[in-house]
């Protein structure tokens, strides 16, 4: 990325290795936010990631670092396996334990990350002097029933605001965040990369635009002109909508311009199928989210997700059953309220939207970045090993 | 005039069919010579009651595939002679653009005359390859902005009017029967009972009706809600979802289809139509009939057209607006006013007393011409 600087050099200037042990692959937003730790982690001068699973998850997607090591695969190793057959498990199994020690002495890790507090029962004799951080996250893993209870001991505890607290008198605490990384969001808020997205999406240059994404009843597709029209009618606000259905239907088309029609918004309603970049296109998003299916933090293939669109410093207006975590950059309204989706539209749309796009990515980049927070975890344990 | 067929597209509690029953119904009232019979593209509950007025001839079960663009040869051929066995008529009245399905299928049909009840994308069977435009010899229209939008899409052919019509209610809703079907629903006679109906489409909107609910009941706990019919079509599970994810459940019912409808419109303090886009919506005339004051959106449903000066409702698509109206309606005698002006305006011009003389005397000189 380039844009973050090394944290401090910590660990007396020398190189310093983080092993992050996780349960499994699996589709929580806090695994997904992990691994944009470990790469950021990995890109710093100095430090070097190494990721370790304890048994197999979900098939990666695509572009996802895969494991570097899966702890349940010396179930399946040849020499430990031959070992069952001839003199049985237990000597199979202190196998096993040796290359798995082997393994570990090899790494010499500097710091171990336990995420949900899983896997320590492969720690066994590391040396003295390794920072153990325990994470705790809002969803628990699903393999928590499969391994031994989170260990009380840990030099630093990582707890989000919804996750299970630190047991009492645990030691030093970082408030946990739900960090991506964000770099390709604040490359298309870039001037010339939105001048060059509204040119594609046949947006006026200098229109105020509203955009907003989804596929369907549950992404509010239908409520998004009535939008537009309060815009207008209530606050004199006179907008264009981009609508970016990546999968809208021909019928759903027909019936959503059928709708702008009544809603007399004329040519100010785009509805295109286009890709992720259009979803930053605009100078705020309003989201008329009737559910969220999976969890919102979740960008997927098609859509971005809120944060995405916060980072790419837009203001982003949206219902509560959005479940949005609390942002300044995100303005919730009660669930199907169109007047009062429009009302929190019309307040951020101020004459200085353009001017403050790019204090807004910044602001977002301090607040969601993966940069910023590994700056703030490496000062943490650097402060641990201080002590 | 002898004889007069009436053609509809199926024989379901929809608009067109209980309109041509209704006609059905005044003819043979008042009109004891002339000959009727009538011809359904397709069955339907209402079947029944109009075989009870009128001969009826049922082209095709409810639920048979048909291909208009390459329909069965054999199945044509049978079909065909079929109808062919019906009497000669002197005019055949289309009761909507759907029942021009039937067209390719009728042997004899003197003038033809085609009375559109429809709008926007129901008009499509203007184009289909029935031949409507070519075999309909006059042209009428159940209400205005039906009547533009036909003789836009016939490129300027004329298209009069004959407003559409209902019977009379036949609702004997005493004090206890409405209360009730209040209870039934949960209501109680300190509540203000908000009532729509109708198929669960994007055009009827009861995502509009809920949003009205919605708003209404975060202003006053006095307000109930019931949505009636739509239960077999999609957009009724999405709704289900809506009212148990917004906690609506206590306050909002959606009752599947009555046969008796006339008996919840009468039991209901506000009838609201947020319809999207609707022709000439029967059910609006029903509940005025009955006294209970109907509210809507301005330019997208007739509802001007039909009520005129006694018009209660708002732009589209202004939910808010719309929820002030329903609580300019709580006060009793507010409801009562509003109800008896929308009562007297549908009873003389809506009602088969008033409507049904105007399209026979359209179809008199459509025969004539």
């Amino acid at each position: 990325m380039g844009e973050q600087q090394g944290a401090s050099a910590g660990m007396a200037g020398r190189s310093r290795t983080v092993l992050v042990v996780a349960a499994a692959a699996d589709r929580r937003a806090s695994r997904r936010s992990l691994l944009d730790v470990v790469a950021e982690l990995d890109r710093r001068a100095g430090t070097e990631a190494a990721l370790w699973y304890l048994r197999d998850g979900v098939d990666p997607e695509a572009g996802e670092r895969r494991a570097d090591f899966v702890v349940d695969h010396l179930r399946g190793w040849t020499p430990a396996t031959v070992l069952d057959r001839l003199v049985g498990p237990r000597m199979g199994n202190r196998l096993r334990g040796i290359r798995l020690r082997r393994r570990l002495t090899r790494l010499a890790p500097d710091i171990v990350l336990l995420d949900d507090g899983l896997g320590d029962r492969i720690l066994r004799r590391l040396p003295a002097g390794v920072v153990r951080i325990v994470r705790h996250n809002p969803i628990p893993s699903e393999d928590r029933l499969l391994e031994a209870p989170v260990p009380p001991r840990a030099d630093l505890w990582l707890i989000g605001p919804e996750a299970p607290p630190a047991p009492p008198g645990a030691g030093p605490v970082l408030v946990d965040r739900p960090v991506r990384d964000f770099g390709a969001a604040r490359r298309l808020a870039a001037p010339d990369v939105q001048a060059r997205l509204r040119a594609e999406a046949g947006l006026p240059p200098d229109a105020l635009v509203v955009v907003g994404w989804g596929t369907g009843w549950l992404d509010g597709a239908e409520l998004f002109p009535r939008v537009l029209w309060a815009l207008g009618a209530r606050h004199g606000v006179t907008a264009h909508g981009l609508w970016v259905g990546p999968l809208v239907t021909a019928e759903d088309e027909a019936r959503l311009r059928a709708e702008a029609h009544r809603c007399g918004l004329g040519d100010r309603y785009h509805l295109v199928r286009g890709g992720r970049e259009l979803h930053t296109c605009g100078d705020v998003a309003v989201l008329p989210y009737r559910d969220v299916a999976d969890d919102p933090r979740q960008p997927s293939a098609e859509l971005p997700s809120v944060p995405f669109a916060v980072a790419a410093g837009l203001p982003v207006v949206t219902f509560a059953a959005a479940g949005t975590a609390d942002d300044p950059a995100v303005f919730v309204v009660p669930d199907v309220d169109v007047d009062a989706l429009a009302a929190a539209a019309a307040a951020v749309l101020g004459p200085d939207r353009r001017s403050a796009r790019a204090e807004r990515v910044e602001s977002a980049r301090r607040r969601l970045d993966v940069g910023p927070w590994v700056d703030e975890l490496l000062a943490a344990v650097d402060e641990v090993v201080g002590r | 005039m002898r004889r007069l067929r009436l053609v509809v597209h199926a024989l379901d509690r929809t608009g067109p069919p209980v309109l041509a029953r209704t006609f059905a119904g005044w003819l043979r009232s008042h009109v004891p010579g002339l000959v009727v019979d009538l011809v359904a593209f397709r069955g339907g509950p209402l079947a029944d009651d109009m075989a009870e007025l009128v001969p009826v001839t049922v082209l095709l079960e409810p639920h048979e595939p048909w291909d208009h663009h390459q329909p069965d040869p054999d199945r044509v051929r049978e079909l065909r002679n079929r109808t062919s066995s019906l009497p000669a008529v002197d005019v055949t009245l289309l009761v909507s653009v759907a029942a021009g399905q039937a067209l390719p299928l009728l042997m004899d049909r003197g003038t033809t005359v085609t009375w559109v009840v429809e709008q926007g994308e129901d008009l499509h069977w203007l184009d289909a390859p029935v031949g409507l435009a070519a075999r309909t010899t006059s042209w009428i229209a159940g209400a205005e902005g039906a009547r533009r939008e036909a003789a836009a899409r016939l490129g300027g052919v004329e298209v009069g009017w004959s407003p559409e019509f209902v019977d009379e209610p036949q609702v004997a809703a005493g004090k206890s029967a409405r209360e009730v079907i209040r209870a039934d629903l949960g209501v109680g006679p300190d509540h203000l009972l908000v009532v729509g109906a109708g198929i669960a489409t994007y055009r009827k909107a009861p995502d509009l009706f809920l949003e009205l609910a919605l708003l209404l009941a975060r202003s006053s706990d006095i307000f109930r809600f019931a949505w009636i019919g739509g239960e077999h079509d999609p957009l009724h599970a999405l709704l289900e979802r809506e009212v148990d994810r917004l906690e609506l459940s206590h306050l909002v019912r959606l009752v599947p289809s009555v046969p008796d409808l006339d008996r919840l419109l009468a039991a209901a303090d506000v009838f609201a139509h947020p319809a999207r886009l609707d022709a000439f919506p029967l059910v609006c005339l029903h509940a005025a009939l009955l006294g209970t004051p109907v509210v809507g959106f301005a330019d997208v449903a007739a509802l001007e057209e039909m009520f005129g000066s006694t018009f209660l409702g708002a732009p589209y698509p202004d939910v808010a607006a719309l929820a002030e109206v329903v609580r300019s309606l709580v006060n009793a005698d507010a409801r009562q006013e509003a109800g008896a002006a929308q009562q007297d305006r549908v009873r003389s011009r809506f009602t088969a007393s008033s409507g049904a003389p105007l399209l026979l005397a359209h179809l008199e000189r459509a025969v004539a011409a």
